[in-house]
């Protein structure tokens, strides 16, 4: 069982993690703009990105959706 | 020219003055020329910490506006030669105090002073902006508290926007016997969520408490170690901490802990 003090810096952690992250909505739309045009670079992709933010113990989990009709075609590559 | 070092912590009651006084009395002690500032206009309490609301002549407000000279408004402290106060003023209307103004006090006393300590106001807002002005090195005072921990890392995210030479934190009013428990943040999980360097721990001590109710410094009260490895630390970079838990550990320790929980 987490002793009062684990529990205390668990709490100390997700409330700077809140405040640091105070606009989620634009962390969200942002990192969706820039992978979007990552995965573009690479594949053709069929639908929108679908990026989801979980917090948990202090931490940020994303999960990145994406699904794609194709590789796109790179060329030769040089030796 | 003196150090000129603001002691701030956004959250009020975490024991900034308290802090002020006894590691500037601490300082004087070793020697040194230490100037006490109280900034915070309108409440003022380093007068009253310190004993010295009595002989209050002047205050920085008259400094700054020129009913007399800066040095003409310290109050010597009867106890340590080379430790004064600058009081504030406990009238409100500071329309023309700013930032430029109290460092330009600041200024005339620089000469005279190896340590110039300065008490900042509660909060962030234009009293903070103005205390901090001043300065040239912050030490930002924390509690083992959510709340206080939870301030002192907006206070310290603000500091990075001035040009501070130093920014070191200091945790007050920890208890040992709670913290091996488990029943209280540990320093090091506090030093690892601001990732501030830690120049002293102070311990709850119920006599700093009775002491500060009559002006008295805790000095030889058994958080006065603490205060010296403070000022240690502070003036040589010693890096040596208080140990907080040590009267716990043990035989002897544990039964204590245990007789202080019980009780």
């Amino acid at each position: 069982m987490a002793t009062i003090a684990e529990i205390g810096t668990n709490r100390l952690i997700n409330v700077l993690v809140r405040d640091k992250n105070q606009s989620p909505a634009r962390t969200l739309a942002i990192l969706k703009s820039e992978i979007t045009s990552l995965l573009e670079s690479y594949l053709e992709l069929d639908d929108e990105v679908d990026i989801k933010m979980e917090q948990e113990r202090g931490r940020l989990t994303f999960k990145i959706s994406a699904t794609a009709v194709r590789v796109k075609d790179f060329g030769t590559v040089l030796d | 020219m003196a150090r000129k070092i603001v002691l701030t912590s956004g959250k009020g009651g975490v024991g900034k003055t308290t802090i002020c006084a006894n590691l500037g009395a601490t300082l004087a002690m070793l020697g040194f020329r230490v100037c006490l500032m109280d900034v915070d206009i309108g409440l003022n309490n380093l007068d009253v910490v310190m004993g010295i609301e009595n002989r209050v002549m002047f205050d920085i407000v008259d400094a700054i506006e020129g009913r007399c000279r800066a040095k003409q408004a310290l109050v010597q402290d009867n106890r340590i030669s080379s430790l004064y106060v600058m009081p504030s003023s406990h009238s409100y209307s500071y329309s023309n105090v700013n930032g430029e103004k109290i460092k330009k006090v600041i200024e005339d006393l620089d000469a005279s002073f190896d340590y110039i300590l300065i008490d900042c106001p509660a909060g962030v807002e234009a009293g903070f902006h103005r205390a901090v002005y001043c300065a040239n090195e912050a030490i930002v005072v924390v509690t083992p508290h959510i709340s206080s921990v939870r301030d002192a890392d907006k206070v310290l995210s603000i500091l990075s926007g001035y040009d501070l030479i130093h920014k070191s934190i200091v945790v007050n009013r920890i208890r040992g016997d709670l913290v091996l428990n488990g029943e209280m943040l540990e320093v090091e999980e506090i030093v690892k969520v601001l990732k501030t360097s830690l120049l002293g721990v102070i311990p709850e001590d119920d006599d700093i408490s009775a002491l500060s109710t009559v002006g008295g410094l805790a000095l030889s009260s058994q958080s006065g170690r603490a205060f010296a490895l403070l000022a240690e630390n502070l003036h040589e970079g010693t890096k040596k901490i208080y140990d907080y838990t040590m009267k716990y550990r043990g035989f002897f320790g544990n039964l204590r802990r245990n007789l202080k929980r019980k009780v």
